[in-house]
């Protein structure tokens, strides 16, 4: 389906030529993303259909590259915090304790660099203190 | 809304009727979830969101971005059209993304 919606070539290339169409499609894709992490590896713990990967950072990088609204440039910091939660949250899930260290502390050292990255927008602080409580 | 959910981009200058002739499941999605407030026409609006997405894509076959923003918004603000009952909302989101999953698997 990813072909038909123009979110990546038929080739399996990530070539595309801009348009307002292919950013909308990048977006949606890095949206499904964010969605996914959100809904499925933290609201209900189910399996995540759609992990994080190449197609993910590509997208992210284009839209960064070629979009020219304000959320644009902040993709690729979006689709960078939902990956590090997405990696606790599995780490946690697997065995509790990760390598060795209290699997709070780790959360918390987690959330305290995410918190620290410069230039993050108020909507994505908002989202990071949100999966940082339902934790 | 394009400062909470920017995946979905919608110009200023967009009216209702224009999202109606080219991105009507769009502004379905959109329909459902700013009515909030006035639950009969939420749920209204929520029961033809379905209806459509039924018709079209199960009935239909039919994939175009309009599906998949129009999905996105819906689910971005799931809280609103949550039913307990079915649990539909991860359906609609494992639908979705499974459709997608097939060709990511081999990008």
């Amino acid at each position: 389906m990813l072909p038909e919606l123009g979110l990546i070539s038929w080739d399996g290339n990530a070539k595309f030529e801009v348009t307002t169409q292919s950013i909308d499609a990048q977006r949606a894709l890095v949206g499904m993303y964010y969605l996914s992490c959100g809904i499925c590896v933290l609201g209900t713990s189910q399996p995540q259909m759609l992990p994080h990967g190449d197609c993910i950072l590509k997208a992210a990088a284009y839209i960064t590259r070629y979009g020219n609204q304000p959320g644009d440039k902040h993709m690729m910091s979006l689709v960078f915090m939902m990956s590090r939660i997405e990696q606790v949250r599995l780490s946690l899930s697997s065995k509790g304790n990760v390598h060795g260290q209290d699997p709070w502390q780790r959360v918390q050292r987690e959330f305290e660099e995410l918190s620290a990255m410069p230039g993050l927008p108020p909507w994505l602080q908002t989202t990071l203190l949100y999966r940082y409580v339902t934790f | 809304m394009s400062r909470l959910c920017p995946f979905v981009i919608i110009a200023d200058t967009t009216t209702a009727a224009a999202l109606l002739q080219h991105h009507p499941f769009i502004l379905c999605a959109i329909l459902v979830i700013t009515t909030a407030y006035e639950v009969p026409e939420q749920n209204a609006f929520d029961a033809t969101f379905r209806e459509l997405l039924a018709k079209t894509v199960i009935i239909e076959g039919k994939r175009s971005l309009d599906y998949l923003q129009g999905l996105l918004i819906y689910l971005s603000w799931h809280q609103t059209s949550f039913r307990h009952e079915n649990a539909q909302v991860f359906q609609l989101l494992h639908m979705a993304i499974g459709k997608m999953n097939v060709v990511y698997a081999v990008f």
